[in-house]
């Protein structure tokens, strides 16, 4: 893990990213000592107040703490996208890589399914089923989960044909490897690059998709906050209190571009010419 | 030449690919009816130009194609009637050493763990280590060669690498595929002279793929010619070079064909 992040500091997109992602963090897990503010405590005195001193982003159209809402917000964010994108990717790798080894017809039939997933659009699924329940953080990351595994099995499992056509590939099933020690020593380690940063730049897009659903008004709902509900609570007057809808927007847009930088870097460093031991 | 039970039959081998077009599917034959039988410390040359299907017939052998039809006999049981502990004893006798290195070693694996997947999981732990420094040895690769990758090799050292791992299994029969096409002039002679040398050593048999006529003499005692998909002729290497009629073969072993 130190060897990685050492890596990952040497590599420029990944130092930034690691940097916006690690600081994100941060702020997300430690928001009750970082604020002495209640996020969701409403105080009509100081209803929409420009940022100062006392608060630093300001306040919103219910005299809420903007800064406390925001870092409370990023928890909602970033635990549905980071878990959601955590599960899309294993299952995704899982079915690429039996695809990529099996024969024509389980690969057919996988591929077919992947397809069918394809063709729905994830984003309606999403909120008709969270119109159809009631929004918790746990159907939104089912829902988010089952329709956003496909890219990585489909990556996956070309990445898999390509190794199993492989002299070394070759040369393990003539030493008399099986299946299994060929997916564990040679097919996972080879495509675990791209499969981590796939990871990571699935997490950006979920965090777009999560804050969709709520400026939607279908996510968390209030007086809790995500950011895609600041977002929608700017919208009410958008002019007059502009630094709600500034800074949730950058914290969207910051936190998004962390991970792909990430997930760029990753893709960079875990090239076989950049692997070393020592 | 000694006739005792063949260590290697091939008995009407066919291989085809299948090449698929806009307008239909089409059967493409690599390989045409092939019989022949190899014993134990007589090494076999397969020889002919390129896409006459001499590699079809290694990775025939290797049981890493299937074949359309025909049988492969090792030590007189058929290998793709193998059960799998009987699978995986063939496997481990019968050892590849495949024509381009650079592609012939997982590049995220240190030479150290290439060598230690083939070594057999009875060995302890702690011997393993020496087994695999003496085998570097063998091939002439220090010990300061366990920690890299193969990226860090040069060609002729990352077919040291493979010699070694495929030397790991203790195999009786080795398929050497085009093993010196892919190197420079000074490192082929240098592996020609290390297969030479591990040919004395360990008693084994080679079966030698190749379209290069000039490496024969070094490690093969037979030569089969084949061409299109066939074996033309077949007999001892010193035979052939002094009575071969056959015109191709006689072109082949002036160099003229490639």
């Amino acid at each position: 893990m130190i060897k990685l992040i050492t890596k990952i500091w040497k590599n420029k997109n990944g130092k930034f990213g690691l940097i916006i992602i690690s600081v994100i963090l941060f702020f997300s897990i430690f928001a009750p000592i970082l604020t002495s503010f209640n996020p969701t405590m409403q105080n009509l005195n100081i209803v929409l107040q420009k940022p100062s001193f006392s608060h630093v982003l300001g306040t919103d159209y219910y005299g809420r703490d903007l800064f406390t809402r925001i870092l409370y917000g990023s928890r909602v964010s970033l635990s549905i996208s980071i878990i959601a994108s955590a599960i899309s990717v294993l299952f995704g790798t899982l079915i690429g890589v039996i695809s990529g080894l099996s024969g024509k017809y389980t690969d057919n039939i996988l591929m077919r399914i992947v397809d069918i997933m394809l063709g729905f659009p994830k984003f309606f699924i999403l909120i008709l089923v969270i119109s159809m329940g009631s929004f918790s953080i746990f159907n939104t990351i089912i829902v988010l989960s089952l329709f956003s595994w496909m890219d990585t099995a489909r990556l996956t499992r070309t990445e898999t044909l390509l190794l199993n056509n492989t002299t070394f590939i070759k040369a393990a099933k003539a030493m008399g490897m099986n299946k299994l020690q060929i997916i564990f020593h040679h097919i996972i380690p080879n495509i675990s690059g791209i499969v981590i940063s796939s990871y990571s730049l699935l997490t950006g897009s979920m965090i777009i998709l999560e804050s969709g659903i709520s400026f939607l008004g279908l996510g968390v709902q209030p007086p809790n906050a995500s950011w895609g509900s600041i977002l929608n609570e700017a919208r009410l007057d958008p002019l007059g209190g502009w630094w709600v809808m500034l800074f949730a927007g950058i914290a969207i847009v910051t936190t998004v571009i962390g991970f792909n930088l990430l997930g760029d870097g990753l893709k960079e460093i875990l090239q076989p010419e950049h692997y070393q031991d020592d | 030449m000694i006739k005792s039970k063949p260590i290697l039959s091939i008995n009407n081998l066919c291989v085809n690919y299948l090449t698929k077009s806009s307008y239909k599917n089409k059967q493409q034959y690599a390989v045409k009816d092939v019989s022949f039988s190899m014993f134990q410390n007589r090494s076999l040359a397969i020889v002919g130009n390129s896409g006459c299907g001499k590699t079809s017939i290694a990775m025939s052998v290797l049981k890493l194609i299937k074949p359309e039809s025909g049988q492969v006999f090792f030590n007189g049981k058929n290998i793709h009637k193998m059960h799998r502990s009987e699978l995986f004893n063939f496997r481990r006798q019968v050892q590849p050493v495949f024509q381009n290195p650079d592609e012939a070693l997982d590049p995220l694996m240190t030479i150290e763990k290439s060598i230690r997947m083939a070594l057999s999981s009875n060995i302890l732990k702690s011997q393993k280590r020496d087994m695999i420094i003496s085998l570097l040895e063998n091939v002439g690769l220090g010990q300061e060669h366990l920690k890299k990758y193969p990226y860090q090799l040069s060609g002729g050292e990352k077919q040291r690498v493979c010699i070694a791992r495929a030397l790991s299994t203790d195999p009786k029969l080795l398929i050497l595929d085009e093993p010196i096409s892919s190197l420079d002039i000074s490192n082929q002679a240098k592996i020609i002279n290390l297969l030479k040398d591990i040919k004395e050593k360990q008693n084994l048999t080679f079966l030698l793929i190749t379209h290069n006529p000039n490496i024969l003499k070094f490690l093969i005692d037979d030569v089969a010619i084949m061409k299109d998909g066939e074996v033309l002729e077949m007999s001892s290497y010193n035979e052939m070079i002094l009575n071969s009629q056959n015109e191709f073969t006689k072109r082949f072993f002036r160099n003229e064909i490639g």
